[in-house]
């Protein structure tokens, strides 16, 4: 029974390492957090295997933390930060404290359902990839409430990214990424942008060690009260393009 | 999103299906608008299709029974996914609504348990 498998998750603390590990980034989501809990939980846990889920709160202000901890879940931990550092900061403090054979990091607003996981995991555990990324430029994938700005702006943008860092990745920055834990560790390793473009810094990387990088189709919805503000992002985008190339070309990432 | 409603053994059921969510709100309570009845209605949100429900969609649930019960009528929701019944459990919701478990016969036994409340 699938509701019986939440609840022994939700009671039962993993006496082994899990086998897979989901990760969310959240910053004052006091609103948003604990369906995003819920519908993790429901879903993962009806996978069946031993897996554990981490929240990596990026200084919040308001009671998200306490909203979080007073559901009393055994197998969920929050990775707390001082003071807010940004989203590619909080990602990489979860990812690297998670012990998982496999590591996800999604997005708190559940843009992309967590159902989606289950064609990650196809893609890495029999396609033999180190890492799986969801795509909503894929073919088969499905975005849906988004804007015409936010259509534009990261077409242009994924256009430029591929020019200038050879990624061959149609949608880098979709917030639902599985890792192998070797790939994992080695890529958060060597993470140096704390902000929204540290998914292109990982997929540099990856490109540059020769991991194999499956692009998988998933559904995306552009939640409502979405925090990603596209003017002032895809600026910060641009600057952060920049940033990785030059780190390349000065040897920042000389023994990756 | 979308929503279909339809009217069995005199209860409305509403069956919205994928994502609840706050984009989804106006729609909901435009179909409820205009297919409720002004008093003594009995209404069944048919939760089995859905798979993320947010914190705005399940305020309008609460609105809409609130507003039902000052009819003398109920709103009661029918087979929630386990996604939902963790949610609602972990919002502290699941108080809030008489849930029927079963979505064969949902209209009837939302008959039934309005019948009783």
């Amino acid at each position: 029974m699938p509701y019986d498998n939440y609840l022994a998750w939700k009671q039962e603390a993993l006496q082994r390492d899990p086998l897979i590990s989901v990760v969310v980034p959240c910053y004052n989501e006091r609103d948003r957090i604990l369906p995003t809990i819920g519908a993790i939980a429901a879903h993962v846990s009806d996978l069946g295997a031993p897996w554990e889920l981490i929240i990596a709160d990026d200084g919040s202000t308001d009671d998200t933390v306490n909203r979080i901890e007073a559901a009393g879940l055994a197998n969920l931990r929050v990775e707390p930060a001082p003071r807010n550092l940004g989203k590619g900061a909080a990602v990489r403090r979860g990812m690297l404290a998670a012990r998982g054979d496999y590591l996800l990091f999604a997005d708190a607003d559940c843009s992309t359902p967590i159902q989606e996981l289950d064609k990650l995991l196809a893609a890495v555990q029999e396609g033999g990839a180190d890492l799986a990324i969801g795509s909503r430029a894929a073919t088969g994938s499905e975005a849906l409430n988004r804007s015409t700005v936010r259509r534009i702006a990261t077409t242009g943008l994924r256009l430029l990214a591929q020019k200038l860092l050879r990624t061959r990745v149609e949608d880098t920055q979709c917030g639902f990424k599985l890792f192998t834990r070797p790939a994992a560790r080695r890529l958060f390793a060597r993470q140096t942008i704390d902000g929204f473009s540290f998914d292109l810094e990982l997929l540099f990387l990856a490109h540059r060690m020769g991991m194999a990088v499956a692009e998988v189709p998933v559904r995306w919805y552009d939640a409502p009260g979405s925090k990603v503000e596209p003017l002032k992002e895809a600026r910060r985008f641009l600057r952060d393009v920049f940033r990785i190339r030059l780190n390349g070309l000065r040897g920042v990432y000389a023994d990756a | 999103m979308h929503i279909t409603a339809a009217r069995r053994e005199d209860v409305l059921v509403l069956q919205p299906q994928g994502r609840f969510d706050a984009h989804a709100v106006p729609e909901f309570r435009a179909l409820l608008a205009s297919n409720r009845r002004q008093e003594r209605d009995e209404v069944a949100v048919d939760l089995n299709g859905v798979e993320f429900v947010d914190e705005q969609a399940l305020a309008a649930l609460v609105d809409a029974r609130t507003s039902l019960r000052a009819t003398d009528g109920d709103l009661v929701l029918a087979s929630p996914s386990d996604s939902v019944r963790v949610i609602l459990e972990l919002t502290g919701r699941s108080n809030d609504f008489a849930l029927v478990p079963s979505r064969e016969g949902a209209a009837g036994a939302a008959r039934s348990l309005l019948a009783v409340a």
